[in-house]
């Protein structure tokens, strides 16, 4: 015999409704209107002919109103017809109970999360076995996990782990975690053995046959814990900015599943405080991507990405109805010029160029303070960037020292050679910054009769995988060898740094840009001048961009971290700056991660991706693990599966040949696969009623 | 027959006062309407002359007469002699049923004094005879003009009240009239005493013409209501608390063959019988009435 269980036993409450025609009737003839009537005599006669069939009648209708009520209670209450707990002759029964906590199960129906509703059901699965049943527990998150093993008889013991039950955000794969509940059952023919699955029984769930362990497998019942109607989903899966010109560029990706269209769900994308909204309509299966045109971030100095957030109207799964994005803004930085060459005459001095193609006017972001040697302290370095060393004769011991800390901080230093360099004594005060001594100051390029180098020299190679010099190199390099130099310092042979790489060469090989580095500070070297004294660069196109790209690399802006996005249980490969000995992670729940690794290792595996959001990172020092001065945050997104955001059924072709012959499928929403009478036929007996109902009151 | 004038509608006539008033549209919607139908099966035999009196059919003026000695006279047949007239009027507590303005004693009273208006006016006697009520009466005959009032008075004086006895009522009348007359009878017939006919089957026998009309209430005949109710009699101390619509059928069916039976049985005794709404218009039964008794009586 089966076992009458319920979905929403709670409903039953209402069960008492079914006296209300009772008392309906009872107050008519309580209230029954009092009428002289003059042929009284043929209603007695007609009564006594009719009393019994009209009682009879009465009864009748009552007994189809009250059934009528009890009928839609019970429907609404979704009952369901279950093999018993044990059977006699047949033995105890050994169920094995397989909670879905994927990312889909956060779907909610009214206020209640599917999640929640497949706890309920575990719950009276539990409470409904028998004194010699058993059970044990396995939640199927991004791995299965047995929660209860071996099967137990306490429905305290089950009771109180359900409790303890939260849904996940990642996928979960049902195939696994019902193999692997399967191996908890007592191996047949050892009595009954049963694995209840509680699901929202998306077709995703069964990526593929399940490994039965052993030869027999268990009877399998999979129950879909969603509304029949339930299966409409829409969610953002995709967010793409593209930085350009004055307008920052949003590709929203926009998905939709289900039977039924979605139309005109409001789109809003804030980002910065300002928001831009716009509607969206999605037939069923459609993926459509919205552009949007934003006011990029306003430029700051704390490092890192904006972040920004595209919300789609919630639906039952709101979870994946917004997305968050990071959007690179135009963050200026301080810079310190040094001037070793000051001269009354503008155009002679020797910041000339270097302020004006730096000047803040001039779209770089870029504060500047220009100082002469002697008035550079400590101080002065407080919340600067880059150094500008323009043809620097010297410095005090304190101002070298603090520069020295400076720079191992992770500043960024630019030396510019001139008439005022010496290189005897460069070589005393500048040892512990330059990546590589100067040795001498020469003329480049043949000279004339009379001796005098008028010709100079274009450069003649460079690095053009190097952001400074990368956008320059994009006319095939014919304005970088356009350049005429005409003096240049010449590098020490044999002493060059460890990390020393040259940039820029002139057409002679000699080095016109080196670039060292010092913990976790950056050099650049550049071996003429920043004026016109022994070049013409400051007065050529390129000059420009060089500077600019020069300060942003060596303030730590030009650091094109590639955007890292996994979905929720993926690991991440985060970027390490060359510089870098770790970085740390900050969770979207505060928690804090350090993750070591060795210099140059240029990336690092990250894990713990099980929390959907932002996961700020910040780029450690070597050693003590400070944090990189000046260096860019990036920021690893994390996004659920975007497989769970289809919630479509499982067709019961699938499940049979995923899982087995045997399956029984009993969908949400009242209905059940197998004929078995549940919802619907309550349903149809109660249509019956009404039907017999009127032809009775007809008569 | 001819649509009843708006005045002779149940709701308009109840507005007039005074009984004699009603009496007097009837009357008037009466031979308004003899006039407009053919007169058809009229007795030729010369029998007395009579006096002119307003609705005496001016075809039968004697035109000598008003040649020779100036005066207004009408020839009268066989059919036409004087006779003794009694109306009876049950007026037993069933009457007192009303859904509409009319009750069926005060459309019972109306029919009645009318006809005994038109009586008084082609000259026959005619008396009154109040069966249950407040007041019980019986006016003996007599064919003044001004007898009318007395009639009429006794009707509005009596209220519907207590039990019928219509029955021993037929029966004593019968026993008593000693020519032949006519006995128009106004009554629900609700008396479950089968003496009633058996009364009015003597005096049929006797050669005495009987006209029945039997008044009900469109309530009666057609049980409109729907919320249960307590039906409670209107003579004595019976109640039933039911469903009307669950019996409706059953009781349509049940006083149809009633009406069936009455009418068969009358008809077996060359009773003349004519069922009577309370929501039709007074005048039509009489006019009905008399139209068949014309074709009944040639």
């Amino acid at each position: 015999m089966s076992a009458l269980t319920f979905l929403r036993p709670e409903l039953l409450w209402a069960l008492p409704l079914a006296a209300l025609p009772v008392i309906i009737h009872l107050i008519h003839r309580h209230r029954a209107r009092r009428r002289p009537f003059a042929a009284i005599d043929f209603l007695l006669r007609v009564q006594r002919r009719t009393a019994r069939r009209i009682l009879l009648r009465q009864l009748l209708l009552l007994l189809i109103r009250t059934a009528l009520v009890v009928c839609l209670v019970l429907a609404a209450a979704g009952p369901r017809l279950q093999p018993p707990a044990a059977q006699a002759g047949l033995g105890p029964l050994t169920s094995a109970l397989v909670l879905d906590a994927s990312f889909s199960m956060r779907a909610r129906d009214g206020e209640r999360t599917r999640f929640a509703a497949a706890l309920d059901q575990a719950r009276e699965h539990v409470r409904g076995l028998g004194p010699q049943d058993r059970a044990c527990l396995v939640l199927a998150g991004r791995t299965p996990r047995v929660l209860i093993e071996p099967c137990t008889d306490s429905r305290a013991a089950l009771l109180d782990a359900l409790d303890a039950l939260q849904p996940e955000h990642g996928r979960s794969d049902l195939s696994a975690a019902m193999a692997l509940a399967a191996g908890l059952l007592p191996p047949a023919p050892a009595g009954r053995r049963r694995l209840v699955v509680l699901t929202d029984a998306a077709a995703h769930a069964f990526p593929g046959p399940v490994a039965w362990p052993g030869e027999a497998p268990p009877e399998v019942e999979i129950r879909d814990v969603a509304p029949g109607e339930g299966r409409d989903n829409h969610a953002v899966v995709g967010v793409e900015a593209e930085p350009g010109g004055e307008q920052l560029s949003l590709l929203v990706r926009l998905q939709h599943t289900g039977a039924r269209p979605s139309a005109d769900q409001a789109l809003e994308v804030r980002l910065a405080g300002a928001s831009t909204r716009g509607f969206a309509s999605l037939e069923p299966g459609q993926t459509l991507v919205k552009r949007f045109s934003l006011q990029p971030p306003a430029a700051g100095e704390a490092p890192g990405p904006s972040q920004g957030e595209v919300a789609l109207q919630p639906d039952r799964l709101a979870e994946d109805d917004t997305r968050p994005f990071l959007a690179v803004g135009r963050r200026g930085f301080r810079a310190l010029l040094v001037n070793g060459d000051m001269r009354a005459v503008l155009h002679q001095d020797e910041l000339f160029y270097l302020e004006r193609a730096l000047a803040p006017d001039s779209g770089a972001g870029i504060q500047l303070r220009s100082l002469t040697p002697d008035r550079l302290r400590p101080e002065t370095l407080d919340g600067v960037q880059v150094v500008f060393l323009a043809n620097v004769r010297d410095l005090a011991p304190e101002a070298r020292q603090a520069l020295a800390s400076f720079v191992e901080a992770g500043g960024g230093l630019f030396l510019a050679c001139g008439d005022q360099l010496d290189p005897q004594r460069a070589d005393e005060w500048l040892s512990e910054l330059v990546p590589w001594p100067v040795r001498d100051v020469v003329a480049l390029g043949p000279a004339d009769a009379d001796g005098v180098h008028r010709q100079g020299l274009g450069f003649g190679e460079w690095d053009a995988s190097h952001p400074v010099l990368r956008p320059l190199g994009l006319d095939g390099g014919r304005a970088l060898e356009a350049v005429r130099t005409f003096r240049a310092a010449i590098l020490e042979p044999g002493r060059a740094g460890p990390e020393v790489r040259v940039l820029m060469r002139y057409a002679d090989g000699t080095p016109a840009l080196v670039e060292g580095r010092r913990r976790a500070g950056r050099v650049l070297l550049l071996t003429t001048t920043l004026d016109r004294d022994w070049t013409h660069w400051p007065a050529r196109a390129s000059f420009l961009p060089f500077l600019q790209r020069a300060a942003a690399h060596l303030a730590g802006r030009l650091e094109e971290l590639p955007e890292i996005e996994v979905e929720v249980g993926e690991t991440a490969s985060l970027p390490l700056l060359p510089e870098a000995g770790g970085l740390r992670v900050r969770r979207p729940d505060g928690g804090l991660r350090v993750l070591r690794a060795a210099p140059g290792a240029g990336q690092v595996a990250f894990g713990e991706t099980d929390l959907p959001g932002v996961y700020a990172l910040e780029q450690l020092a070597p050693g003590d693990g400070a944090p990189l001065r000046a260096r860019a945050a990036a920021a690893l997104l994390v996004h659920p599966p975007r497989a769970e955001t289809d919630l479509t059924l499982a067709s019961l072709d699938q499940l049979r040949t995923g899982v087995g012959e045997t399956t029984r499928l009993e969908l949400g929403g009242g209905a059940q696969e197998g004929g078995r009478a549940q919802a619907w036929l309550l349903l149809l007996l109660a249509l019956a009623l009404v039907a017999l109902e009127a032809v009775l009151i007809r008569r | 027959m001819q649509p009843a004038p708006a005045s002779l509608d149940p709701d308009v006539l109840a507005r007039l006062q005074g009984l004699q008033v009603q009496v007097q549209r009837v009357v008037d919607g009466v031979l308004g309407g003899l006039h407009r139908s053919a007169r058809r099966g009229a007795s030729t035999e010369f029998a007395d002359h009579k006096e002119y009196a307003p609705g005496d059919d001016l075809r039968h003026l004697d035109w000598r007469v008003l040649g020779r000695l100036d005066r207004l006279v009408v020839k009268r047949y066989e059919d036409e002699t004087e006779l003794e007239a009694l109306v009876a009027v049950d007026l037993s507590g069933s009457m007192g049923y009303a859904s509409g303005r009319f009750s069926k004693a005060a459309y019972a009273s109306l029919l009645a004094a009318s006809l005994a208006s038109l009586l008084l006016r082609q000259g026959d006697g005619v008396g009154l005879l109040v069966l249950g009520g407040s007041q019980p009466a019986e006016i003996a005959p007599a064919a003044r003009p001004e007898h009318l009032g007395e009639l009429v008075a006794a009707l509005e004086a009596a209220r519907p009240h207590g039990p019928t006895r219509l029955g021993a009522a037929a029966a004593r009348y019968a026993e008593r009239a000693r020519r032949r007359g006519m006995l128009a009878l106004f009554s629900d017939l609700f008396d479950p005493d089968p003496e009633v006919l058996t009364g009015l089957q003597l005096l049929a026998a006797r050669g005495h013409e009987v006209l029945v009309f039997q008044v009900l209430d469109p309530d009666e005949l057609e049980l409109p209501f729907d919320e249960p109710s307590l039906f409670e009699s209107m003579e004595d101390e019976r109640r039933l608390l039911v469903s009307p619509r669950e019996i409706r059928a059953a009781y349509l069916e049940e006083l149809g063959r009633f009406l069936e039976g009455t009418r068969r049985a009358l008809a077996e005794h060359g009773l003349s019988y004519e069922l009577c709404r309370t929501d039709e218009p007074p005048h039509q039964p009489l006019l009905r009435r008399l139209a068949a008794r014309r074709v009944e009586r040639p």
